[in-house]
């Protein structure tokens, strides 16, 4: 792939005219004109709107408690709140009033589970035996590895609303999540509009890619931090957008270091962002200009550690690690094993598609897959639009040899160097992100594709890209229309004939 | 947009006819399905959205507000969809009237 011949700097001129972004109502005037002037701002609009509308419904849709570990990630919350303290693994236990709940509850899953049962009448079971690998606790606070950041902003929730229910207390906090659903949508539009600036197609298929992907949809409608870490790693990927564009002043770098460390305060994998960091300054100020890139690292990397020490010496003094999972792996002990070595999990067919179906479905505690039509039928446009990747990186190296390999490629547009170099930074961090959850899995049998969520934005500006290259422009607006279509009929399905018949309607036989 | 159909929306008319109008029977046609058989919903009324949220929700109001809410919520969805795709469409009957590639005219960006 080779530069464009204009750099996408020089098409970052205001359509607002007069007015100054840099006060408040310089940046409203400067929205209005867009929502005005730009069909893809105003799609952007409608799109947040909708998506804003079908989070609230999937916040009641879900019954209580049914979403990932949502009971513990509730109870943290409820420590947090009404303590003033983080819970400790091995320590805090789930309270007793969530054992009705203990289908959703790792390690107190007991059959049957309910509350009325008589052996259970002075409380619910604390102590189960594994046969001859002996007895353990159960109903612990399994989750009390996770940095405080997510459960210090629900506190306040929990605390006004602590004279209702545990259930409504739970739809209430579920809500705390939308908002970031909201901004990881909005973020991949603006970062899209910053690394491709002009090009509709790739920032409405990016956004509308996010706002319907079923899983990241899932995660902004429960009590989890998860998609506080996506909203994290989504702005991270926004500013590195923008700082490769001005080499790094000294302002992005603050901002940088600052998201930095909060990411790190949601999430301990977010700091995986952190190499892909590095490269995006070594790219974007020349390997060569090592003080300049070493000096500018050393400003993120020291505001965002000094942001997340409090917390990372706190994990250090209570368990004697930076990610307390020795902790983790002794209370799963009785079941727990390693999912596979590294290759084979590398090369295991079943373990790629695993990682697939969880993706996009696998909701209310796994107990609703999604059937392999569905999957296959969503895997081949995702596949396209691989292929479309693959070529656009072909014909880019053929025509820098002035070849004419590939030249019937009607969609293809050359790419710029910051574009290239921001694709090849978005496929480092997803090959990164991949390995490490095939890592974690030689330790963990519970490895999970949940982990690859954070770099959704960089997966879907990479497939608008790829799609955009199978495309003609001329037919371009008729195929963007057609995938939002196609994403707006995919949740349809998923909650029509999945979801809600397996909660709601479950002898009704819709499917 | 203007409503009127003429060279620049007409392309954008056909289009949202063919993407958009199976989106909206789909989304029509699963619910009209759940009213025809009374009976099954009643029976399962017990597991209802609703019904659920009206007990974990003591107090909030009537279930028949919530269902009414849980309903509206369902129609705006479907409408703000349709809206959705109408957007999308919006760059094809501009191609359809100006006969040029949309990046052609692509417009600026936020500013740094």
């Amino acid at each position: 792939m080779e530069s464009a011949e204009a750099a996408p700097d020089g098409e970052m001129a205001s359509v607002a005219g007069d007015s100054s972004p840099a006060t408040a109502s310089g940046w409203k005037a400067t929205l209005r004109a867009h929502l005005r002037q730009d069909a893809a701002w105003r799609f952007l609009a409608v799109l947040l709107f909708v998506f804003l509308i079908k989070q609230l419904l999937l916040v009641v849709i879900f019954p209580p408690f049914t979403g990932h570990d949502e009971v513990a990630h509730f109870t943290y919350i409820q420590t947090v709140a009404t303590e003033g303290r983080v819970p400790e693994l091995l320590v805090d236990d789930i309270p007793d009033e969530f054992y009705r709940y203990c289908q959703y509850i790792l390690d107190w899953t007991y059959d049957p589970c309910g509350t009325d049962d008589p052996r259970w009448a002075d409380g619910p079971p604390r102590v189960f035996s594994w046969g001859a690998a002996g007895n353990f606790d159960a109903g612990e606070q399994y989750v009390a590895n996770h940095p405080p950041l997510y459960y210090l902003l629900g506190a306040p929730l929990y605390l006004i609303s602590d004279f209702t229910s545990i259930e409504t207390q739970q739809y209430l906090i579920r809500m705390l999540s939308i908002p970031f659903g909201l901004l990881t949508v909005f973020l991949a539009f603006l970062t899209a509009r910053l690394v491709f600036p002009g090009d509709r197609f790739i920032a409405i298929v990016a956004s509308t890619f996010v706002a319907f992907q079923p899983q990241i949809s899932y995660e902004a409608s429960m009590v989890n931090h998860d998609i506080l870490g996506i909203a994290a790693i989504s702005l991270i990927l926004c500013l590195l957008a923008r700082g490769m564009r001005s080499r790094f002043l000294l302002w992005d770098c603050v901002v940088l270091g600052l998201a930095l460390g909060i990411a790190m305060l949601i999430k301990g994998n977010t700091s995986i962002v952190a190499p892909i960091i590095a490269l995006a300054m070594i790219m974007a100020i020349g390997w060569r200009n090592v003080s300049e890139w070493v000096c500018k690292g050393a400003v993120v990397a020291g505001l965002g550690g000094l942001l997340a020490a409090p917390w990372y010496l706190f994990l250090w003094r209570t368990y004697g690690s930076l990610d307390a999972l020795d902790q983790v792996e002794e209370m799963q002990r009785p079941w727990n094993f390693p999912a596979g070595t590294f290759t084979d999990q590398l090369f295991n067919r079943s373990y790629v598609w695993a990682r697939w179906q969880e993706s996009w479905g696998a909701f209310g505690w796994r107990r609703i897959q999604l059937t392999d039509w569905l999957l296959w039928l969503i895997a081949i446009p995702v596949i396209l639009a691989l292929v479309g990747l693959l070529l656009l990186a072909l014909r880019g190296l053929a025509r820098r040899r002035g070849s004419d390999f590939l030249s019937w490629l009607r969609g293809y547009e050359p790419l710029n160097r910051l574009q290239v170099q921001t694709i090849v930074l978005y496929t480092v961090l997803f090959v990164i992100s991949y390995l490490a959850i095939i890592q974690f899995g030689t330790r963990f049998r519970l490895t999970q594709s949940r982990y690859l969520f954070p770099t959704v934005n960089a997966v879907a500006i990479g497939l608008a890209l790829g799609a955009r290259t199978l495309v003609p422009p001329r037919l371009r607006p008729y195929a963007q229309g057609a995938i939002v279509s196609a994403l707006i009929l995919l949740t349809l399905v998923i909650y029509t004939k999945f979801v809600i018949p397996y909660w709601h309607l479950t002898d009704w036989d819709l499917q | 947009m203007s409503g009127r159909l003429d060279d620049s929306n007409r392309g954008r008319v056909v289009a949202w006819c063919l993407l958009g109008l199976p989106l909206a029977i789909y989304a029509i046609f699963w619910p009209v399905r759940a009213r025809l058989d009374r009976a099954v919903i009643e029976r399962h009324m017990a597991g209802s959205i609703w019904k659920r949220m009206a007990e974990s929700l003591p107090g909030i109001g009537p279930q028949i507000i919530l269902e009414a809410l849980f309903w509206a919520g369902c129609v705006a969805f479907v409408a703000g969809a349709l809206w959705l795709v109408w957007l999308a469409l919006a760059d094809a009957g501009e191609a359809n009237a100006n006969r040029s590639d949309p990046l052609d005219h692509a417009e600026s960006d936020l500013p740094s």
